[in-house]
């Protein structure tokens, strides 16, 4: 499980990109939970990566933060801005690039 | 779902004050909720409110306590980590342009007698970036907002001092601490521009 936090930690971004692209806007504690739930508890975002990665995302101009008062705290959620949504798409192109050319060399036979 | 109360949501919000000197609004509001939301969670799996504070306490701890390093120490190590590399690189990159001009122009510069115009410029220029950058984020709160604030003084005050003690007598020799001083200034001007305005609720 460590090592596998390791492959996932340079998906990070594309990761949290692809959550509120898929969501709409989402906060800080709904994004830990959905990757726990997809992931069926295989990868866990810590707040200690995912706070920073969004600050990253926010400050690209790729997120934009709407607050909301809710059961008396103040919420903050994420959402993609026009270019967030076309880096989103970017990113995962690269991503599933990525994984097409693992899976060869994963699969690579000798002849 | 359990939800916590105001008093409740108080309490977090007094802990981060007092234990960890949480003192912006913005970073307190995000890890306020974050929190709040793993208490109720450890709450509807049956934990009292007070176990339930302090497992999450002990879980956010090395997030919240300060960065080791000592330009960040009033600072949140989750915050910090994400500018100590860039902080760094620009730090060594700077030192190695401001070192290396002088030197590499070091004919030029004495041929033209062009140390003492570029020395003067470039610490003029350093307190007027420095003036600007104070200015457009006068009001402007937040851990990094303020830290390069108190960094882009530094500089300014730094270029002062060099001007008025050397003006009239620089030499190339003495050009490497303004140059350096330029590119920090350059560096935050980049860096505070990254960081968002906070209006709170």
């Amino acid at each position: 499980m460590k090592k596998q936090q390791q492959l996932y930690k340079g998906s990070l971004n594309a990761i949290i990109m692809k959550l509120l692209d898929q969501n709409g806007r989402m906060y800080g504690y709904e994004i830990t939970q959905k990757v726990k739930e997809v992931t069926e508890g295989e990868m866990s975002l810590t707040e200690g990566a995912l706070y920073p990665a969004l600050h990253k995302l926010e400050a690209d101009g790729f997120l934009d933060v709407e607050l909301e008062r809710v059961d008396g705290r103040v919420r903050k959620y994420y959402k993609l801005t026009e270019s967030g949504i076309k880096e989103t798409t970017t990113k995962m192109e690269e991503l599933e690039s990525f994984i097409r050319n693992m899976q060869n060399i994963v699969n690579l036979k000798l002849t | 779902m359990k939800t916590l109360s105001t008093n409740q949501v108080k309490q977090i919000e007094d802990f981060l004050i007092t234990q960890y000197n949480i003192k912006y609004q913005d970073t307190r509001d995000e890890v306020i909720d974050h929190i709040a939301c793993e208490i109720e969670e450890l709450m509807t799996s049956g934990y009292e409110y007070r176990t339930a504070f302090q497992v999450t306490f002990d879980k956010w701890n090395k997030h919240l306590r300060p960065h080791s390093w000592i330009r960040y120490n009033d600072i949140p190590t989750y915050l910090a980590r994400q500018w100590f590399k860039r902080d760094i690189m620009s730090v060594l990159l700077a030192m190695t342009i401001g070192l290396g001009f002088p030197y590499l122009f070091k004919d030029l510069i004495e041929k033209y007698s062009l140390a003492n115009i570029i020395g003067g410029s470039i610490c003029l220029a350093n307190i007027l970036l420095g003036a600007f950058l104070l200015t457009s984020y006068f009001g402007s709160k937040g851990y990094r907002v303020n830290q390069l604030k108190k960094d882009t003084i530094g500089c300014a005050a730094i270029s002062l001092f060099f001007y008025t003690m050397f003006i009239g007598n620089f030499t190339y020799k003495l050009l490497p601490l303004p140059v350096i001083m330029m590119l920090y200034q350059i560096y935050y001007i980049a860096e505070i521009r990254k960081t968002k305005s906070y209006k709170p609720l």
